[in-house]
């Protein structure tokens, strides 16, 4: 995984992008029947590629050379060809609707995590299902599926991690369930994040190409088609890694003190403000607002009344915008630059083939999945997806969403696995095998079950 | 390189008691206090605090980080942070020797 160097990682990585950029500038790809502007469009597609997957450059870089090299190369292009389209086209998904929506989602996990009120719902659940041990897995697993519905997986996993330790290292050295309780906290992380709109980047990215083809579900919807496999995924994966990991001791003996912060004033406004928040995003068909300006109001009251300050504002995980916002981006010069109509002539797809492609598009999304970013994933497979001229792209577009999420057999799969691994408490052959029998498993369910139930409830 | 060792004022003592305080959306400090008197002997803030043996969920944690994208550059980056502090503190116990300083 480390074996080659940073240096040399980014040598060849810079190599690989000045051939495809010279590629464009040359037209190389005129023998495909590409015109300049789907040439470059294509071009731009590749040297994103090349940067998400290698990870030469921090991902949230990559984003923002997308939107130069759209700016300053696809722009000129088309303009030189006479069309008329303005640079906003480029700007916009930066702070689009589903960018804000998941602004809300952090500023809201921020206040959560600063009066410690996602930590008391945590130790509450480990107090009362303390007795026995694969109960308390099953109750670490809920709360941290749960916690990371609404919050991110990383901070869900990085909170539950540090109030699992202790417990951990109660436990004899030579107890199985020391790596159940650990690689339950991952595993239950990158569950969770398929239950709503803002439980991962990939989710928000799909409901915003979905909005753009006019089909999008609203924030109840897809929690209707999320949530049943977040359940029946946390069962699984409890028997999977009950399987692997049954240890020998009875219980823990772990009563935690309560947290004064959370019985604040301010604590219970948090919490008011927050479910408002929630209960308007779920009524959204109702109201007409969308998820995106509801969002606004937890960051308005938060700020505005001083229950977070500056500080806060500055330690936001921007550069998650940023990625989100360039995979958009990518999809934006992907359809201005033709690539997308290119795409549709050439791909032999139709009716028949649908389920089968949907099938390919998730297992390849998952593999790459479970060596890079889910976010630069979805941001590379969504536009394509676009690009096919698919009569029926949302359950598609679900399908890549649910398939990032279920990756997650390496440490370098998802930050959860990556802080589990790091405490050095479990192998990668530990992680591998649970992960990756929940990885296969989840991905048969995602197109079996999930398929059949995302047709019920009228997603195609 | 310069090194100190940090000294009570009152007692003279070099046996010292690091208090550790987090506040949320506030640089993490440090109240040195002095372990034979209990004098308040200094105060520091940190910027990049890394506590030796623990993973990278307790780094995250002391540096409020929420979100994060990809796996591979969390570990790549804790192994960074773990190999540099190693390092550097190797150097400072070196150099503590070459001083007489070391206890």
């Amino acid at each position: 995984m480390n074996g080659m160097p940073k240096y040399l990682n980014r040598i060849l990585a810079l190599v690989v992008v000045i051939v495809f950029y010279f590629c464009g500038v040359f037209e190389v790809f005129s023998g495909w029947g590409m015109s300049k502007p789907v040439q470059v469009s294509f071009v731009i597609l590749l040297i994103g590629a090349t940067l998400w997957i290698t990870e030469a450059i921090p991902l949230f870089v990559t984003s923002l050379l997308i939107l130069f090299l759209g700016k300053t190369w696809l722009l000129g292009v088309l303009r030189e060809g006479g069309v008329k389209i303005s640079e906003t086209v480029f700007l916009g998904p930066f702070f689009s609707n589903i960018i804000l929506l998941f602004l809300g989602g952090f500023v809201i996990s921020s206040a959560l995590h600063r009066y410690k009120i996602d930590e008391d719902l945590a130790r509450r659940i480990i107090t009362k299902t303390g007795n026995s041990i694969p109960m308390m897995i099953a109750g670490i697993m809920g709360i941290t599926a749960f916690l990371s519905m609404w919050l991110s997986n990383t901070a869900t996993a990085a909170m539950m991690l540090a109030l699992c330790i202790p417990i951990i290292n109660s436990l004899p050295a030579d107890d199985r369930y020391r790596k159940a309780i650990l690689l339950s906290i991952p595993f239950s992380a990158n569950i969770g994040g398929m239950g709503t709109p803002i439980g991962t980047p990939p989710n928000a990215i799909a409901i915003q190409y979905m909005q753009k083809a006019g089909i999008a579900p609203s924030f109840l919807k897809w929690m209707i088609l999320g949530v049943p496999s977040v359940i029946g995924m946390l069962v699984i994966m409890w028997f999977v890694i009950m399987f692997f990991f049954r240890g020998t001791s009875k219980g823990i003996v772990q009563e935690f003190k309560p947290l004064k912060t959370v019985y604040s004033r301010r604590a219970k406004l948090v919490i008011a403000i927050s479910l408002v928040t929630v209960a308007l995003w779920i009524t959204e068909p109702i109201h007409k607002l969308s998820s995106g300006t509801v969002a606004l109001i937890p960051v308005l009251l938060f700020f505005g009344v001083g229950f977070l300050k500056i500080n806060d504002l500055r330690a936001l995980s921007w550069d998650v915008l940023l990625i989100m916002g360039g995979g958009l981006c990518l999809g934006e010069i992907i359809s201005a630059g033709g690539l997308s109509n290119w795409l549709v002539a050439r791909l032999p797809v139709d009716q028949g083939s649908f389920f089968m492609l949907a099938v390919v598009l998730g297992v390849v999304s998952c593999f790459m999945s479970t060596l890079m970013s889910n976010t630069a994933t979805a941001n590379l497979i969504m536009p394509i997806v676009m690009g096919m001229g698919l009569s029926q792209v949302s359950p598609v577009l679900v399908g890549v969403a649910f398939s990032c999420s279920l990756a997650m057999s390496l440490p370098i799969s998802t930050p959860p696995n990556a802080l589990a691994f790091s405490t050095g408490e479990i192998s990668v052959k530990d992680m591998l095998r649970p992960g990756l029998i929940g990885t296969i498993i989840g991905i048969v369910l995602t197109f079996t079950a999930g398929w059949w139930w995302w047709k019920i409830i009228g997603l195609y | 390189m310069e090194l100190h060792r940090q000294q009570c004022q009152k007692c003279n003592s070099y046996n010292m008691r690091n208090l550790l305080v987090r506040v949320p959306s506030k640089p993490q400090a440090v109240f040195v206090r002095c372990a034979e008197c209990n004098e308040f002997v200094a105060r520091y803030k940190l910027s990049d605090y890394y506590h030796h043996g623990k993973g990278a969920e307790s780094y995250m944690r002391s540096h409020g980080s929420g979100a994060a994208d990809s796996g591979r550059r969390i570990l790549k980056e804790f192994s960074k942070v773990v190999g540099d502090a190693e390092k550097e503190f190797a150097e400072v116990m070196e150099q503590f020797k070459k001083e007489g300083k070391a206890e």
